[in-house]
C-alpha cells in the first residue's frame, strides 16, 4: 500500500491545462519520498501546499516524520486535518500514529493506529495490533497525572506560537485526564483543547 | 588520482558546491521555493532549505534571494545545541543557557530541555531544572539522562524513595548505569527517616595491643561478633537539621573483659549545594567495656567539602571532651582535637584519589599523657557497578608532651602506621557486604610499646529509608 498515487497524478498531468499547478509537485515529492530523499520530498510537498494542495499537508507530515522531526510532524498532521478532514490512505494514518508515538503522545498514537487498523490490509493489521498492545502496557496509572501536567505546561507555552502542536498536546492531556481516576485537570485540559481546536478568529469586520 | 576523482564526486553531490542545472521547471514558482527555503532555514532544517534554494535557482538562475538563501544555508553555522553542550562540558552553565536559548524549534527540543535542565541543576536552580528535565523525560532517547539528574535533585531534597526510582530508570542507559547504581544506594540513605543495621564478624590478631615479643600467655588474638544500629531523622531532607541515634554491641569470643556496648546521639545541620557541603554537629556518646561505664564523650564537629572542576577539597574538625570512667584511666580524660585537610581528584572512571594531612592535639589531665600527632593520609577508591574497592594509608608521628614516669622518665615518641583496604559489594539498593583488612603498627622509642595488629572484618549491612 502506498500513500502516493503517481499513476493517477501522471494521468491528471497528461490531461492538460485543467490540472492544478500543485499536482506536479505532489508527484515530484512522491518520487523523492520513495527514493528516501526526504528533504527534497518535504520541499516539494511544501511547495504543493503553498500552491493550494490541501492533500500535500498530509505528505508534509509524513516527510517530517521520516526526517526525525516528530513534533513538527504531529503539528503538520493537525494542520492537514484542518484543511482536509480525513487522510486519503490508511498508511498516512499509520504515519500520523507513528509521529504521535515518537512524540510520546501515546493516546494520540493509539487513536490513529486504531483508525488505520480499520482500513489496513492483512500485513499491517497485526503490526498495528502489536503497537496498540505496547501502548496499553506503557500507560502506567502512576504516570498519567505527571504526564497530564507536562503536556498542559507545554501546551500553555506553545499555544501562541505553535497552536496546532499545542492542540495535539492539550488533546493528549484531555484524553489522559479521562483515564485518570481523579479526573486530574480534566476540565482545564478539555477547555484548552476546545479553545485551540476552534477555527482562527478573523476579526469582527 | 583516486583522491581527485573522489573530490570531484563529493563536489558534485554536495548541494552547496554542485552546479545548479538551469531551466528545470516553471520560473514563476521560484519565489515559492524561496519562501519554503526560508521557512525551513528558520526551523533549522538546513538540508531541506538548500534543496529549496537550489530548486529556486534551477527555475530562476538570476534570483538574488535564492542565491543569498543558499549561501546562508551553506555557511558554517554554530549549532546552539552543540555550543550549549560544549559550554556545559567546560563547566560554564551560564554560557550554556545563553547558547541554548536559540536552540529550540530545530527538531530536538527535548534535548534542549535536557541540557537546559542540567545547566540549571549545575547552578543550583532546582525549581527551574525540574520541569525541563521532566519534559526531557518524555523523549525516550534522553529519558535516562533526564531521570538521572531528576534523581540527583530528589537526592539533594532528601526524597530518597523518588531518587531511588529515578536512578532505577536512569540505570537503563548503559553509560549511566554505574553512576546510577552507586547513587541508587546513596538514595536509600537519603530519606527522611533512614535505618541502617550492620552485623559483623571480626578477627583481631592483637586485640589488647600486646607488645612485640610479649609472652604468649598475655591476651592476644580473638574474634568477636558485632551488631550496630543507626537511625537518621531528617524532617526536611538535606539541606536541613538532622538527628542521629546509634547503638553498638560487640561480643568477644574469648576475652569477655573487652566486650563493648555503646550508644550515641547526634544533632546536626547540613548545608548542601552544587559546589559542596557544610556540616555542623554536636554528639554525645557513651561506651561500656566489660559491662562497666568506660568513656563518655561530648563531641563538636564541623566539616565540609568544595568541588572545583575535578578536585574535591575537604576539611573536618572535631573537638572531643572525653571523660574516662575507670579510676585507673581517669588521667586520660581531657580535650582531644582532630583536624584533617584533604584534596581529592575525581579523574573519572569511578576513581577518587585523596591526599591529605591530619593532626591530633590531645590535652589529657596530665602532661605525660598529652600528645601532638600529625601525618599524611592517602586514599584511593574505585567504584564500578555494585563493586567498590578502596585502600587508605596513613602515617602519624605522635610526640608526648612530658617524660613518662612509668618508663624511667623517657618522653614517649611513637611512629604509627595505618593501612586499610576494603571491598564492598552492593546487593541491590539496600543490602551490601564488605570485607575489610586493617593493619596498625606502632614503633615507639620505648620498645615495650611496639605492637602490630591485624584486623579482618566481614560485614553485612541493610540500609533503607523507612519514611
Amino acid at each position: 500500500m502506498s500513500p502516493f498515487r503517481p499513476a493517477v497524478l501522471a494521468l491528471l498531468l497528461a490531461a492538460g491545462s485543467g490540472v492544478p499547478p500543485s499536482e506536479s509537485h505532489l508527484v515530484a515529492g512522491a518520487e523523492a519520498f520513495r527514493a528516501e530523499a526526504y528533504e527534497k520530498a518535504l520541499v516539494e510537498f511544501r511547495v504543493a501546499e503553498a500552491l493550494g494542495s490541501s492533500e500535500a499537508s498530509w505528505y508534509v507530515g509524513a516527510s517530517l516524520l521520516k526526517l526525525g522531526r516528530a513534533e513538527d510532524a504531529v503539528e503538520a498532521f493537525v494542520v492537514a486535518e484542518r484543511s482536509t478532514r480525513s487522510a486519503t490512505d490508511a498508511l498516512l494514518e499509520v504515519y500520523r500514529g507513528q509521529a504521535c508515538y515518537a512524540a510520546q503522545l501515546l493516546l494520540c498514537a493509539d487513536r490513529w493506529f486504531e483508525a488505520a487498523a480499520a482500513r489496513a490490509g492483512p500485513r499491517l493489521s497485526p503490526q498495528l495490533k502489536t503497537l496498540r498492545t505496547a501502548i496499553r502496557d506503557a500507560l502506567q496509572p502512576g504516570q498519567i497525572e505527571p504526564a497530564i501536567d507536562r503536556f498542559l505546561q507545554r501546551a500553555g507555552a506553545l499555544q501562541a506560537t505553535r497552536p496546532a502542536l499545542a492542540l495535539a498536546l492539550a488533546e493528549e492531556a484531555a484524553a489522559l485526564a479521562s483515564r485518570s481516576p481523579t479526573g486530574h485537570r480534566q476540565a482545564e485540559a478539555t477547555t484548552l483543547a476546545t479553545r485551540l481546536s476552534a477555527p482562527p478568529q478573523r476579526g469582527s469586520r | 588520482m583516486t583522491a581527485g576523482l573522489l573530490a570531484l564526486l563529493l563536489a558534485a553531490t554536495d548541494p552547496c558546491t554542485a552546479p545548479v542545472p538551469a531551466g528545470g521547471g516553471d520560473p514563476r514558482e521560484a519565489q515559492v521555493y524561496v519562501k519554503v527555503g526560508d521557512a525551513e532555514r528558520a526551523r533549522g532544517n538546513l538540508g531541506a532549505a538548500r534543496e529549496a534554494y537550489r530548486a529556486a535557482l534551477a527555475r530562476e538562475p538570476g534570483s538574488v534571494e535564492a542565491r543569498r538563501g543558499l549561501e546562508a544555508a551553506c555557511a558554517p553555522v554554530i549549532d546552539p545545541v552543540q555550543a550549549g553542550a560544549d559550554a556545559l562540558e567546560a563547566g560554564d552553565p551560564e554560557t550554556a543557557l545563553r547558547a541554548l536559548s536559540g536552540g529550540r524549534g530545530r527538531g530536538n527540543d527535548r534535548a534542549v530541555d535536557l541540557l537546559e535542565g542540567i545547566a540549571h541543576y549545575q547552578l543550583g536552580r532546582y525549581a527551574s531544572a525540574v520541569p525541563l528535565l521532566e519534559s526531557a523525560r518524555s523523549d525516550p532517547t534522553v529519558a535516562e539522562s533526564a531521570s538521572f539528574f531528576l534523581g540527583l535533585i530528589a537526592l539533594r531534597r532528601g526524597d530518597g524513595d523518588r531518587a531511588s526510582r529515578l536512578f532505577d530508570q536512569a540505570g537503563r542507559a548503559i553509560a549511566l548505569e554505574d553512576a546510577a547504581r552507586q547513587l541508587a544506594r546513596t538514595a536509600q540513605q537519603e530519606g527522611h527517616v533512614v535505618l541502617s543495621v550492620a552485623s559483623e564478624l571480626v578477627y583481631d590478631t592483637n586485640v589488647a595491643l600486646r607488645p612485640d615479643g610479649a609472652p604468649l600467655t598475655a591476651p592476644g588474638p580473638d574474634g568477636s561478633a558485632g551488631l550496630s544500629v543507626m537511625a537518621l531523622v531528617r524532617p526536611w531532607g538535606t539541606p536541613g537539621p538532622y538527628l542521629r541515634l546509634e547503638g553498638q554491641l560487640s561480643k568477644q569470643f574469648t576475652l569477655d573483659q573487652l566486650d563493648l556496648l555503646g550508644g550515641a546521639a547526634a544533632l546536626g545541620f547540613r548545608l548542601l549545594g552544587p559546589p559542596g557541603s557544610l556540616t555542623g554537629e554536636y554528639a554525645y556518646s557513651y561506651q561500656a567495656v566489660d559491662w562497666r561505664g568506660y568513656l563518655a564523650d561530648h563531641r563538636v564537629f564541623l566539616g565540609g567539602s568544595l568541588l572545583t572542576g575535578i578536585a574535591l577539597w575537604g576539611f573536618a574538625y572535631a573537638a572531643h571532651f572525653e571523660s574516662y570512667r575507670w579510676s585507673e584511666l581517669e588521667d586520660l580524660s581531657g580535650v582531644r582535637q582532630v583536624l584533617e585537610l584533604d584534596a581529592g581528584l575525581l579523574p573519572g572512571a569511578g576513581v577518587r584519589i585523596t591526599g591529605g594531612y591530619a593532626g591530633t592535639w590531645d590535652a589529657a589531665r596530665v602532661e605525660n599523657l598529652s600528645y601532638l600527632e600529625h601525618g599524611p593520609i592517602l586514599e584511593l577508591v574505585w567504584a564500578r557497578g555494585p563493586w567498590t574497592l578502596g585502600g587508605r594509608g596513613a602515617l602519624a608521628w605522635r610526640n608526648y608532651r612530658a617524660p613518662d614516669p612509668a618508663y624511667d622518665g623517657t618522653t614517649r615518641n611513637d611512629t604509627r602506621y595505618f593501612a586499610t583496604t576494603w571491598v564492598d559489594l552492593g546487593l541491590g539498593a539496600q543490602w551490601s557486604v564488605r570485607g575489610t583488612v586493617r593493619l596498625l603498627r606502632t614503633d615507639s622509642n620505648i620498645p615495650d610499646l611496639n605492637a602490630t595488629e591485624w584486623i579482618f572484618i566481614g560485614s553485612l549491612t541493610w540500609t533503607g529509608a523507612v519514611l
